[in-house]
């Protein structure tokens, strides 16, 4: 299926590659590094769609009309958007090379990108036009855009930038270890969890969760080994770590309530309807949990490779995580 | 300077350096080959044999110390490692740290692969053989037990070694060098020993030889070094006998004509003799030294010899009419038997110089009254010409050496005859010239003949 696939998207022409187009309201999209590509999963598991792409595309952010799809490549020095319904490339944007992360921000209608090479953030309007760059710490990467601000985590320095959307500039910066990975906001208590490798041999274990008001570390939580990404909802916070190919749960009051084995090298977790689900880089697996008890739903095989998880929920803001 | 045997000793030398250092290079890497390729047989036999241990599932603290426990008790290096970190788990993510194994690695270890490595380890500092078996679990790399071997241990081993193999390489290298140079210096012997004994030639040493000691190249250099040593030597006799020849048959005319002319000059009695006596031996002096030219025209090869068919008869009949009035003298009579058919390819003039020497010599050693018998005939493609005396003859040891220059069988009496001694070699060179062939038999006291055979134009 796949060589075929392959096939078609070779004789298909040199300029625009397409792809199978997915018009379903709701779908998780696994981006695949080790074949790069997309994989289209709906609520029952059941692949809808699988897109190939001939450039490693290392991550990206869907849109919130929830169609168009924002692809880069750390070594491309290009952006592609993608219309998922079309099943096609729209347009290309000219970016620098090195992004490692983005993320759209609803007020201002822009897209910021980190860029590891000039340790900057670099802003775009939905046209592609790049408007403004400020400069962050050592390796922007993960970003997260919360109350018309944008945090960044500076992956190989010990800060995380806090940006204001609108002046661009950066208001305030907390100290972080380095290796830091993963961010989620918990509006209720206005705290920001930040995840990690560790540093060094040392593989990090815990959560540090800093005030967003004070800017200080105001708990931690214990989630070994390597926490890196979150998702949440309703107050509870969920965080996958890909050492210990672990899933946790974690109630209002911070407290682990459960944990679950996730499927192996886990770099992603995302909420999608009421199932958590979590994809493992080294296994090529996807798996459903049930929320809360994280009871092990099932397990699906999904592309190779696994990295990042794009979902549509309905008509749900997709690049936000709602807490 | 270079001599020959220093030229083989050289190469022996080249030979016998290249030839031993590529054996040991090509034991060495046997050595290494055999030897790491068994110590890698071991490693990942021993390496299975640990991972069998684990059960799946985390890798715990047990199962870290049994491998510790065994590594403590081997003479391996043996470790678990759990660490998700030291096991590249991060990537795609930026490596930050320089990792246990690499993505490469890693991808292996997921396909439960065993890598095997050899070679410069950053993180040990060192050269060395590692096994690295994974600890999978679903795709779920637990950890992994890595294996490894300093090289210096294996190299430690070889250098152990390597001092044996320097040792015999340093005996077996002088053995064949010293045996190579007593080789080459026999080899060469004959070649130096030439060499002398050819400046002894060229300083004059004619007996200088060398010793024939095999049959090899040299050996037949040898001996034809010593040929030529002998013909030279041969030649400068010769060369000797001649000039002192020369010197004695020129100085008996020049005696006689120094003495008579004194006598004349003098005023003593008897004037005319004298001056005919003179005459004589100027006349001899004369002959002597024209044939001596000729004899060396027809030695360097300068002399021209114009051929052109010729009918022998007619010269045979020309010289015998000119020494019919000396014959008569002598009342010698002829008795021709010619075949006038024969048509020879000669030079008229050098055929008729051949005629008149031998008719010279018959005339002059046959005893008055005598008989001198000319036969010519054609046998097959040879013209046989017959020249018969019943006169004094020849010793039959000296019929050898009668064509040799200035040899005389009675010295005394032929000098006194007028001959040079020169006419047989002059009639042999001619002979030769035209590619014939000159016989003379004899018996003392009978007569002699002289048989000519010359190819026949037909």
């Amino acid at each position: 299926m796949k060589k075929l696939l392959v096939i078609i998207l070779f004789l298909s022409g040199c300029s625009q590659a397409s792809y199978t187009p997915v018009k379903e309201n709701e779908f998780a999209a696994l981006l695949n590094i080790r074949e790069p590509g997309l994989t289209f999963i709906n609520k029952e598991g059941s692949v809808m769609a699988e897109w190939l792409f001939k450039d490693m595309y290392t991550g990206g952010v869907l849109f919130p009309d929830g169609n168009q799809l924002l692809l880069f490549g750390t070594e491309l020095d290009y952006a592609a958007i993608y219309s998922i319904s079309e099943g096609k490339e729209l347009d290309r944007w000219e970016v620098p090379a090195g992004v490692t992360g983005a993320v759209y921000i609803k007020e201002t209608d822009e897209v910021a990108l980190s860029v590891k090479e000039d340790r900057s953030v670099h802003f775009f309007q939905t046209d592609g036009k790049e408007i403004k760059r400020v400069k962050t710490g050592k390796y922007p990467m993960t970003m997260l855009e919360h109350n018309k601000k944008l945090y960044v985590i500076n992956y190989q320095d010990t800060v995380l930038s806090e940006l204001d959307i609108y002046t661009h500039e950066v208001k305030r910066e907390l100290a972080i270890p380095t290796s830091s990975t993963g961010m989620a906001v918990d509006k209720s208590k206005n705290e920001i969890w930040v995840g990690g490798h560790g540093y060094g041999p040392e593989a990090g274990e815990t959560i540090h969760i800093y005030s967003l008001e004070t800017g200080s570390l105001t708990a931690t939580a214990d989630a070994p080994v390597m926490p890196v990404a979150f998702t949440g909802k309703n107050g509870y916070m969920y965080a996958v770590s890909h050492g210990s190919n672990t899933i946790y749960a974690f109630d209002p009051d911070r407290k682990k309530i459960a944990q679950r084995e996730a499927p192996a090298n886990p770099f992603t977790i995302s909420f999608f309807d009421d199932q958590i689900i979590s994809a493992g880089y080294d296994s090529g697996k996807l798996s459903f949990y049930e929320e809360k008890t994280l009871t092990l739903l099932k397990t699906i095989k999904a592309g190779e490779g696994p990295f990042l998880i794009f979902v549509k929920d309905g008509d749900r803001d997709a690049a936000y995580i709602d807490r | 300077m270079m001599t020959l045997s220093k030229k083989l000793w050289l190469t022996f030398l080249v030979f016998v350096i290249v030839t031993v250092g590529s054996a040991f290079g090509l034991a060495y890497i046997l050595y290494e080959k055999l030897y790491v390729d068994s110590v890698k047989e071991e490693l990942v036999s021993t390496a299975k044999k640990l991972a069998y241990d684990y059960e799946g599932g985390e890798l715990d603290q047990t199962f870290i110390d049994q491998v510790n426990w065994f590594s403590e008790k081997s003479h391996f290096e043996a470790f678990a490692v759990r660490n998700p970190r030291e096991l590249a788990a991060c990537i795609p993510y930026e490596a930050d740290y320089d990792t246990l194994i690499g993505p490469e690695e890693r991808e292996q270890l997921l396909q439960n692969k065993i890598i095997e490595e050899t070679g410069y380890s950053e993180r040990f500092d060192r050269q060395i053989i590692s096994i690295i078996v994974p600890l999978l679990e679903d795709r779920k790399l637990n950890g992994i037990i890595y294996l490894y071997v300093p090289l210096e241990r294996i190299d430690e081993l070889a250098s152990s070694l390597v001092i044996y193999w320097t040792a015999g390489a340093v005996v077996i290298m002088s053995f064949l060098l010293a045996a190579g140079m007593k080789w080459t210096r026999h080899l060469t012997k004959p070649l130096k020993d030439m060499q002398s004994a050819a400046v002894r030639l060229s300083k004059g040493d004619y007996s200088a030889r060398v010793s024939e000691r095999s049959n090899d190249e040299l050996g037949m250099l040898s001996k034809t070094f010593n040929e030529m040593a002998n013909a030279i030597e041969t030649e400068d006799e010769l060369r000797k006998t001649f000039l002192a020849t020369v010197s004695h048959e020129l100085r008996t005319p020049l005696s006689y004509i120094k003495g008579y002319s004194e006598a004349a000059m003098n005023g003593m009695e008897g004037k005319e003799k004298q001056i005919a006596i003179i005459h004589r031996e100027s006349k001899r002096m004369e002959r002597l030294v024209n044939d001596l030219l000729e004899l060396i025209r027809l030695d360097s090869g300068k002399m021209k010899v114009d051929k052109m068919p010729l009918p022998f008869a007619e010269i045979v009949y020309r010289t015998v009419e000119t020494f019919r009035p000396a014959a008569k003298n002598k009342m010698i009579h002829f008795d021709l038997n010619i075949d006038e058919d024969v048509i020879v390819n000669g030079d008229e003039g050098r055929l008729e110089q051949v005629m008149t020497n031998i008719l010279d010599n018959a005339i002059r050693y046959s005893n008055k009254g005598g008989m001198i018998q000319i036969t010519m005939i054609q046998e097959k493609e040879t013209m046989k010409l017959l020249i018969c005396d019943n006169g004094v003859g020849i010793q039959e040891e000296e019929l050898p050496r009668i064509t040799e220059r200035f040899y005389r069988v009675n010295k005394a009496r032929t000098r006194n005859d007028g001959g040079s001694g020169l006419g047989l070699s002059i009639v042999k060179q001619i002979i030769e010239l035209h590619d014939g062939e000159l016989r003379i038999e004899s018996m003392e006291g009978e007569g002699t003949t002289v048989i000519i055979l010359l190819p026949v134009l037909t």
